[in-house]
């Protein structure tokens, strides 16, 4: 025998299927003993009922296709940037094979790894980088026989590698928080 | 049992078209879009009862979970794993904006939102057969927690042991915060329901 204070949850088990042979027949007891309760758990019958029938608006046509759009739209920009970060990729694995063949390490750097760190060493090594630069400018068409390879590649290193951070950072960035798409949801 | 047949075969084309999405096919991922966009849209618009700001969410869970399907495991079911990420993008979004005000139908346990001041009352509209658009009002005044939570159970038809999964809460909870909605929808609902208790 139940309690009308138990009715609530037992009407709402029965409703859904997930009361017991026994529970649904003491429910069945104490309902037919109590009219109050049977109306109350008529009001549940017609509650799940509604509930069944939302009344949520159709998805429109449109909603498919604008989610392939932007889809696409994502694997165009990922397809880019895969690209340029294969480029960077390969660049830094050349750089890297060019400084082994033919620069070695600068000869200022190379002082400054064998001893211990010294102002005059990174002076030196920086010294070499904008003398490759100025070089460059001034004989653009024999740059490369002109500075010390080995200053030049590493500074073509040092500057691949950041663009390649760059790329991989911009890569897993979920491109749906781009500005366009966050401002229509937020509205 | 019809429901969960048809799930299972649903299930069983889903993981095939996965499988495909995962390798770039764009149309086995439109199979998968078509199959539970309707699902998707549900609860973001239950969240949000804007149906532009839902169809927006909807693009979104959908954009993520192409991003992401390498983080989908092989047969499980697909539709909780959606509903899961579906379930995310909304609370977010929610963070973000609060949903307008609707018009009360009259909740008796005082955390609902404002009311909108002038709604037609609750006899008014049942005279007029809108049962079911009282109840989304209704709905739409439940904590965002007991909305998602009565979309899961009575739209989505998932069960206590998948809700539990996708909200990452005890099955207790669930069972408990479930009746509790209900029981507030039902007294909310009284005067279009006929009971006043």
């Amino acid at each position: 025998m139940i309690g009308c204070e138990g009715v609530r949850e037992l009407a709402q088990a029965c409703l859904e299927g997930e009361a017991s042979a026994a529970e649904r027949e003491r429910l069945e007891h104490h309902l037919h003993a109590c009219p109050a309760c049977r109306q109350m758990v008529a009001t549940y019958r017609r509650l799940f009922a509604a509930l069944a029938e939302p009344a949520i608006p159709p998805v429109r046509p449109r909603l498919a296709a604008g989610v392939l759009a932007r889809v696409e739209a994502a694997q165009r920009r990922r397809s880019v940037w895969q690209a340029v970060a294969l480029a960077a990729a390969l660049f830094v694995v050349g750089a890297a094979a060019a400084l082994l063949t033919w620069g070695g390490i600068p000869q200022e750097l190379s002082a400054a790894a064998d001893s211990a760190p010294s102002l005059d060493a990174w002076t030196a090594a920086w010294g070499s980088v904008v003398g490759l630069a100025e070089a460059a400018a001034a004989e653009s068409s024999e740059w490369l026989r002109v500075v010390p390879g080995g200053a030049a590649m590493l500074a073509l290193l040092v500057a691949a590698l950041a663009a390649q951070g760059f790329l991989v950072y911009r890569w897993r960035a979920p491109a749906s928080l781009d500005g366009g798409d966050q401002a229509r949801v937020t509205q | 049992m019809m429901v969960q047949r048809r799930d299972e075969a649903r299930g069983q084309d889903a993981a095939a078209d996965v499988a495909a999405a995962l390798g770039g096919d764009e149309r086995a991922f439109a199979r998968i879009v078509a199959a539970y966009e309707r699902a998707v849209f549900a609860i973001a618009y239950r969240m949000t009862y804007d149906a532009a700001a839902a169809e927006d969410l909807t693009q979104e869970v959908f954009l993520r979970a192409w991003r992401k399907l390498d983080t989908f495991r092989p047969g499980e079911p697909l539709k909780p794993w959606l509903l899961r990420l579906a379930t995310n993008v909304c609370i977010n979004a929610l963070k973000k904006r609060r949903p307008v005000a609707v018009a009360m139908v009259g909740d008796g346990e005082g955390d609902a939102r404002e009311p909108a001041s002038e709604g037609p009352d609750a006899s008014e509209l049942a005279a007029k057969g809108e049962t079911a658009e009282l109840l989304e009002q209704a709905i739409a005044q439940l904590p965002d927690d007991y909305r998602l939570i009565i979309t899961l159970r009575h739209v989505e038809e998932l069960s206590y042991e998948e809700i539990a999964g996708i909200l990452k809460r005890p099955l207790g909870t669930v069972k408990v915060q479930l009746f509790r909605a209900r029981e507030r929808l039902r007294r909310m609902l009284s005067p279009i329901l006929g009971d006043e208790r």
